[in-house]
C-alpha cells in the first residue's frame, strides 16, 4: 500500500480546485457564452418611478435595419409574473411601471450598436402617478399604492412578537435608551453583472445558461411566467462571478427565454452593463429603525422595543422574509426577557429590497449593538462586560421568545476577546493616537440563523457515481457562486471514500443532470447538501464494498478498505482497481442519490403562522464576536480602521482556508457597508450609478483582519460544521460605529460612517459644548 | 465600452513622431501611457482617427541631471518618477505625487507627460454613453449646457492630476516640440483655466520633457491628497507645497499649489507675502490656508460636496506646508 498518496482529510487545507482556472481566465461564466450567429437582447427601462402604462411605441425601433424583434408583454404567454414568495413582478410591464428599472420592452438585434441604438427609439407613453417614496410614511397612505392589488396597502409584510410583559417591563427597569437609526441601499457590485445565454432547440427545449443562486427554481419561475412546459425548460448554471444574494431569483432569465422562443434555433444573449445592473437590479434594503432598550442597575438587560421599516421598493422579491429574519434577530443574541418587536417591510417606488448575505441582520445589529453599548455607557459597565453578562447560552430563550437550541458559542467568542492582545492593549493603543487623530475601539457580538426556518423545506438530494473510469463524479444541486462549497463537497466525498481530490469530478447545477437542492442562500449549502452527500457517499462506499465481497466470497466489507483508485482486502493484501471494479456494478448500484431535510423548530408559540411561512423561527445558529480599531483623522472626519479582529463559532471547520477567505470577504464587504457604500436614491432615480460615485473600498483600504475559531461541535451538521457565509457581515458597521463613539463620544445614527458625516457631528458638538 | 476603432502609428524616433504629427495634420493623437484616453475613448468621449503611441521613443524616458536643472522625460513613468532616489531625496512633492496616482498596475504605464495633459473631469461629463443619451451635450462635450451648475455659461470641470501642482510648487517648466522647432514654457501657462479645453498646445505639438531647476540652499517639500480611497481615486482636493529658509530658519521662498480646485492647478500667490521673511508659524500657515480656501473654486461635481472639499482645502494646504517643513533636514 502506497503511504505516500495524499488522503484528504476532515479540518485541512485543501487548495481550491477552481482557483486555477478562474485567476488564469479558463473558466467559462455565463458572460463568456459567445457564438458567431448569436443575437443580442437588450431592456428598455422605464426610467420613471411610478406611472400607468398608456402606449409602448415600437415602430421605429422594429423597423430599424439590423433588428429582428421588439417584444412587449403582449407577447408574453404565461403569467408575465414572477417572484419568489409573491408573484408581483412582470415579465415586461403591462399595466403599471412601479420603479425606474422595470423592464418595458425587449429589442433583438444582431449586434450591440443597432441594440443600442434601436432602444433609444422605443417611447413610452405615460401617465405619471405620486410618488411613494418612504417606507415609514407609505404604510398609512390609502389611496397612493404600488400595488392596488395587496391587501395590506403598501405593507407587504408586517410581523409582530411579544414576549414576557412586552413593555409593560419597562417600568421595571432602572435605566431606559432610545434612539433611531437609518441606513441606506448597499448594491452587492458583484464583477459578473447579470448575465446569460439561451437557445431554443428543434425539440422545443429551452435551454438557459445564466449566472444565478437558484437554478431549480428559476426553471418554475420562467415555465410558469412564460406559459411553458417545465420539462421544456433548462437551466444551467456555471460559477457566478459573485452574487452576494443579488442572483438569488429571477434576473434576466426570463427575458432571456422570452426573446429564445422568439428565434427558435439562434443563441440570444444578455449581458447588463454597470449603469442598468445598478438601477434594475435588487439591493439590500434600506430601513429607519426605533429602539427602546431597558436594563437593570446590574446590567441585565430587561425590556426592548423595536420598531423598523424595510423599503422594499415596488417587488416582493425576498422582502417579506428579510423583513422576518431582521425581526427574529432583532434583539441581537441576548436573553431579554420582555420584548415588543414590530417589523414592516412596505412597498415604494425606489429600487427593489432584496437579499444580499446577512439577509436584513446588518440593519438591526447596527441598532442594537449601539443600543448595547449606549446602556453600558450609562451604567459605567464595558462594551464587554455587559455582553457576556448578557449574551445567550444554550437552552436560553432568544429575543423572539424561542429556545436556542443549537450549539452556542457566543460567551466562548467573548471570552476568547477579552483574552486577546487587542482587546487586552486597547487603551495604550487608543493614548498612542498621533496629533489631530482620535482612536477609539469597538465591538459586536452577533448571532445569525442558518437554513429556511420552519416551513419551506431546506433540502438537499446529492447525488454520486462511481464512474466507469473507476472516479467519483459528484452532480452538484447547490450553485457555488464564489464561497467555494463546491470545494468542501469534494473535499467531503474524497474524505469518506478515501480519495485524492484528483479521482473526484464534478458537475455543475444543471436541471437536467443534477437535482434540486435549493438555494445557494441562508448559509446552508455545505450543511444541507453535505449532509445529503455524506450519505449518498457512504452508501456507494458500501455498495460497492459489498460487491467486491460477494465477488470474492469474503465473509464481510469489514475485510476491506478503500484507497485512491483501489479496494484492498486486508487479509490476503490484494488489490481490486476502481475502474475495474466499475465493470461488475448495475447503474443502479454506481449511482447513488440521497435526500437530506433540515431539522427545524418544534416551538409553536410567540411567532405567527405568517412569519413562520416567511422563514422563522430558525433552530441553528452561528455566533461571531468583533473588535475594531479605529482612528479618525479629526479634521477631515474620516474614519480609517487599522486592526479588524473576528472570531467565530461556526461549528467545525472543514477547509479552514475556505472559512477565513469567506470571513476575510464578508468583513471587507461590511467595512465597505460601514464607511463607504452609499446607493442614493432621489425621486425615486438612482444617483450612484457606477464605482466613481458608489464608492466601495480597495485592498488599500482594508486593514489587517485576525480570524480566530471557536470550533464547538454542531451534532446536527456535516462533520460538526454550521453556517458561515454571511454572519461576519453584520459585525463591521456596528463594530466601527461603537469604536467612533468610543474615540469621540458621539454616536453617528446614520451609516455609512463618512468623512463628511463625522465632522459634521464633531462640528455640532463642538457648538453645543460652546 | 469596447475600445473603438482607431489607426495605430508608432514612431521609433522624436524626430519621426513630429513628422508625423505634421504629415497627419494634428489628427495624429499622441498616446503615452494610456491610462486616461483608452478609458475616455471607451466612454466615447474622444474619438482620435490616429493613435500614435510613444512607447517606443526611448530618448523621451528617463531621468537626468546636471547641477542646474533635473530633466525627466515626457515618457518616463510614474513608477520610475515615485520610485527615484534622487526625487524622493530632493524633490519630495513630485515623488509623493507620483506615488499616490491610481494604483501600481496604472502607474506602471501613466507617464509624467501623460499626467500633465490629463483633461478635466466632472461626474456629468465623464460617464458612459448609456448614461449620456438622451442628454444633450454639455459645454465640455461641444454643447451650450452645464449640468453641474445649470443656467451657468461655462464649463466647471475640475483639473485633477496629480504631478502638475508639485511640478509647480518647484517652478518646473516643459519643452514643448513641433517639427522644426522648440519651446520651453513654465508648467501653469500649459494651463488655459477653461474647463472646455484646459491643456494649451497645438494639435501637431508634443510634450517632450519636464525641466525643473535645482533649488538652491535649506528647502523642503511636500503633496497632499484628498480621496476617499487609497488606491485609484483622483484628487478630491490636493495641495503641494515647497519651503526654502536661511540659517535663520526664516522663509527664503515658499509656493503652494493646489490641484482640483479649479479647471486649472491653483498658485496660492498670497504665500510669498505672509511668510517671506518670517519664520514658520502657525498663523502664518492659517493665514496661507485661508488664502487657500477662497482661491479655491468649487462646485458639486466630483465625489463630494464642494462645501466639504472646500472645508478640507484648509485642511489639506495646512498639511501641504507643515509636512514641506518638516522634510527639511
Amino acid at each position: 500500500m502506497k503511504l505516500d498518496r495524499k488522503i484528504v482529510e476532515i479540518g485541512r487545507i485543501i487548495p481550491r480546485i477552481d482557483a486555477f482556472n478562474k485567476v488564469r481566465g479558463l473558466e467559462k461564466y455565463a458572460s463568456d457564452y459567445h457564438s458567431k450567429d448569436m443575437i443580442w437582447v437588450g431592456v428598455k427601462r422605464a426610467g420613471i418611478p411610478h406611472a400607468r402604462l398608456k402606449k409602448i411605441k415600437i415602430d421605429k425601433a422594429k423597423h430599424l435595419k439590423g433588428v429582428i424583434d421588439v417584444l412587449t408583454h403582449k407577447d408574453v404567454k404565461g403569467t408575465n409574473r414572477q417572484g419568489v414568495v409573491r408573484k408581483d413582478q412582470p415579465v415586461l410591464v403591462d399595466d403599471k411601471i412601479r420603479y425606474a428599472g422595470d423592464a418595458v420592452a425587449l429589442v433583438l438585434a444582431k449586434d450591440k450598436k443597432v441594440l443600442m441604438h434601436a432602444l433609444s427609439l422605443i417611447a413610452i407613453d405615460y401617465e405619471p402617478l405620486p410618488l411613494i417614496f418612504d417606507a415609514e410614511k407609505a404604510i398609512n397612505d390609502k389611496k397612493n399604492l404600488v400595488h392596488e392589488d395587496n391587501p395590506d396597502g403598501n405593507v407587504l409584510l408586517h410581523g409582530k412578537i411579544e414576549t414576557g410583559k412586552g413593555n409593560k417591563a419597562f417600568s421595571e427597569c432602572d435605566l431606559v435608551v432610545e434612539a433611531s437609526f437609518e441606513v441606506p441601499y448597499q448594491e452587492h457590485a458583484y464583477l459578473e453583472t447579470e448575465a446569460g445565454w439561451a437557445i431554443l432547440d428543434s425539440d422545443g427545449m429551452l435551454t438557459i445558461t445564466v449566472s444565478t443562486q437558484t437554478p431549480f427554481r428559476d426553471r418554475s419561475e420562467v415555465a410558469e411566467a412564460l406559459g411553458l412546459d417545465i420539462k421544456k425548460v433548462r437551466i444551467i448554471a456555471p460559477y457566478c462571478g459573485g452574487a452576494f444574494g443579488g442572483k438569488d431569483g429571477i434576473t434576466v432569465q426570463t427575458l432571456l427565454g422570452l426573446a429564445a422562443l422568439t428565434v427558435p434555433g439562434k443563441p440570444v444573449k444578455i449581458w447588463l452593463n454597470r449603469e442598468e445592473s445598478f438601477i434594475s437590479s435588487v439591493k439590500r434594503h434600506q430601513a429607519r429603525l426605533y429602539y427602546k432598550l431597558g436594563a437593570k442597575k446590574d446590567g441585565k438587560l430587561h425590556a426592548l422595543d423595536v420598531r423598523f421599516f424595510y423599503d422594499t421598493g415596488p417587488y416582493d422579491h425576498l422582502g417579506g422574509v428579510v423583513m422576518a429574519l431582521g425581526l427574529e434577530h432583532s434583539g441581537g443574541p441576548y436573553h431579554i426577557p420582555n420584548t415588543n418587536l414590530k417589523g414592516w417591510v412596505v412597498y415604494t417606488n425606489n429600487p427593489i429590497g432584496g437579499a444580499f448575505r446577512a439577509f436584513g441582520v446588518p440593519q438591526v445589529t447596527f441598532a442594537m449593538e449601539q443600543m448595547v453599548d449606549m446602556v453600558a455607557k450609562r451604567l459605567n459597565l464595558s462594551p464587554l462586560e455587559i455582553r457576556l453578562r448578557n449574551v445567550i447560552k444554550k437552552g436560553d430563550k432568544i429575543p423572539i421568545g424561542t429556545t436556542m437550541l443549537s450549539s452556542t458559542g457566543i460567551t466562548d467568542c467573548l471570552n476568547i476577546l477579552k483574552q486577546h492582545p487587542l482587546w487586552k492593549e486597547r487603551e495604550r493603543w487608543k493614548r498612542d493616537a498621533p496629533i489631530f487623530k482620535k482612536r477609539g475601539v469597538g465591538i459586536a457580538s452577533i448571532m445569525h440563523a442558518m437554513g429556511y426556518g420552519p416551513v419551506v423545506p431546506d433540502y438537499a438530494n446529492a447525488k454520486i457515481e462511481l464512474t466507469e473510469d473507476g472516479k467519483f463524479r459528484i452532480f452538484c444541486g447547490v450553485v457555488d457562486m464564489g464561497q467555494g462549497n463546491i470545494n468542501s463537497y469534494m473535499q467531503i466525498a474524497a474524505n469518506i471514500l478515501n480519495q485524492d481530490i484528483d479521482n473526484i469530478e464534478l458537475i455543475l447545477p444543471d436541471t437536467e443532470k443534477t437535482l434540486s437542492s435549493g438555494s445557494s442562500s441562508a448559509s446552508r449549502t455545505t450543511y444541507t447538501f453535505g449532509n445529503a452527500l455524506i450519505d449518498a457517499s457512504k452508501t456507494l462506499k458500501e455498495y460497492i464494498l459489498n460487491r467486491v465481497a460477494d465477488l470474492i466470497m469474503a465473509k464481510s466489507i469489514d475485510e476491506f478498505t478503500m484507497v485512491p483508485g483501489k479496494i484492498i482486502h486486508l487479509p490476503t493484501g490484494k488489490s481490486f482497481l476502481l475502474k475495474e471494479i466499475t465493470k461488475f456494478l448495475n447503474d443502479s448500484e454506481r449511482i447513488v442519490t440521497k435526500h437530506y431535510r433540515a431539522p427545524v423548530s418544534k416551538e409553536l408559540v410567540s411567532i405567527d403562522e405568517r412569519l413562520r411561512l416567511h422563514g422563522i423561527p430558525h433552530l441553528i445558529f452561528s455566533f461571531v464576536s468583533h473588535l475594531a480599531y479605529v482612528e479618525i483623522d479629526e479634521l477631515t472626519g474620516e474614519v480609517e480602521v487599522k486592526k479588524y479582529l473576528s472570531i467565530t463559532d461556526s461549528g467545525k471547520i472543514i477547509n479552514p482556508q475556505i472559512l477565513e477567505q469567506q470571513i476575510h470577504g464578508a468583513i471587507a464587504q461590511g467595512l465597505g457597508y460601514a464607511i463607504y457604500e452609499d446607493f442614493v436614491v432621489e425621486d425615486g432615480k438612482a444617483k450612484t450609478l457606477d464605482f466613481s460615485t458608489y464608492i466601495i473600498p480597495t485592498a488599500m483600504d482594508l486593514p489587517d483582519i485576525e480570524s480566530i475559531n471557536v470550533e464547538l461541535h454542531e451534532s446536527s451538521g456535516p462533520f460538526g460544521m454550521k453556517g458561515a457565509g454571511e454572519i461576519n457581515t453584520n459585525g463591521p458597521l456596528p463594530a466601527v460605529a461603537n469604536g467612533v463613539a468610543d474615540a469621540l463620544d458621539i454616536r453617528i445614527f446614520r451609516s455609512p460612517l463618512t468623512g463628511e458625516r463625522i465632522l459634521m457631528a464633531l462640528k455640532e458638538k463642538k457648538e453645543m459644548s460652546n | 465600452m469596447r475600445l473603438p476603432s482607431f489607426n495605430y502609428l508608432e514612431p521609433i524616433t522624436l524626430t519621426d513622431a513630429l513628422n508625423l504629427m505634421e504629415e497627419y495634420h494634428g489628427r495624429a493623437q499622441p498616446l503615452a501611457g494610456g491610462t486616461e484616453l483608452l478609458p475616455r475613448m471607451k466612454l466615447g468621449l474622444t474619438h482620435p482617427t490616429y493613435l500614435m503611441s510613444l512607447k517606443e521613443i526611448h530618448e523621451l524616458k528617463g531621468i537626468k541631471s546636471n547641477k542646474n536643472e533635473l530633466y525627466i522625460g515626457g515618457m518616463t513613468s510614474l513608477r520610475e518618477i515615485f520610485l527615484s532616489t534622487l526625487l524622493q531625496q530632493k524633490f519630495l512633492a513630485i515623488s509623493e505625487a507620483a506615488g499616490s496616482v491610481a494604483a501600481p498596475p496604472l502607474r506602471n504605464m501613466g507617464t509624467i507627460a501623460g499626467n500633465l495633459c490629463q483633461d478635466t473631469r466632472c461626474f456629468f461629463y465623464n460617464q458612459s454613453y448609456f448614461w449620456r443619451r438622451g442628454l444633450k451635450p454639455c459645454f465640455k462635450a461641444g454643447g451650450n449646457v452645464c449640468y453641474a451648475v445649470p443656467g451657468s455659461k461655462k464649463c466647471f470641470s475640475v483639473y485633477q492630476g496629480d504631478l502638475a501642482p508639485a511640478l509647480i510648487a518647484f517652478n518646473a517648466k516643459v519643452r514643448i516640440e513641433k517639427k522644426g522647432s522648440s519651446r520651453i514654457i513654465p508648467i501653469e501657462e500649459l494651463f488655459s483655466g477653461k474647463g472646455e479645453k484646459p491643456i494649451v498646445i497645438a494639435d501637431d505639438e508634443l510634450l517632450t520633457q519636464v525641466i525643473v531647476p535645482i533649488p538652491e540652499g535649506i528647502y523642503g517639500s511636500s503633496y497632499r491628497k484628498f480621496r476617499l480611497r487609497n488606491a485609484l481615486d483622483y484628487p478630491l482636493v490636493s495641495a503641494a507645497a515647497f519651503l526654502a529658509i536661511d540659517s535663520e530658519k526664516k522663509v527664503k521662498s515658499v509656493k503652494v499649489v493646489l490641484g482640483a480646485a479649479g479647471p486649472a492647478p491653483v498658485i496660492v500667490k498670497e504665500a510669498e507675502d505672509i511668510l517671506k521673511g518670517k519664520k514658520v508659524e502657525e498663523s502664518a500657515i492659517n493665514e496661507i490656508a485661508e488664502a487657500a480656501y477662497k482661491r479655491a473654486q468649487m462646485v458639486d461635481n466630483l465625489g463630494l460636496p464642494a462645501s466639504y472639499r472646500k472645508k478640507m482645502v484648509r485642511v489639506f494646504t495646512k498639511r501641504a506646508i507643515e509636512n514641506a517643513f518638516n522634510s527639511i533636514k
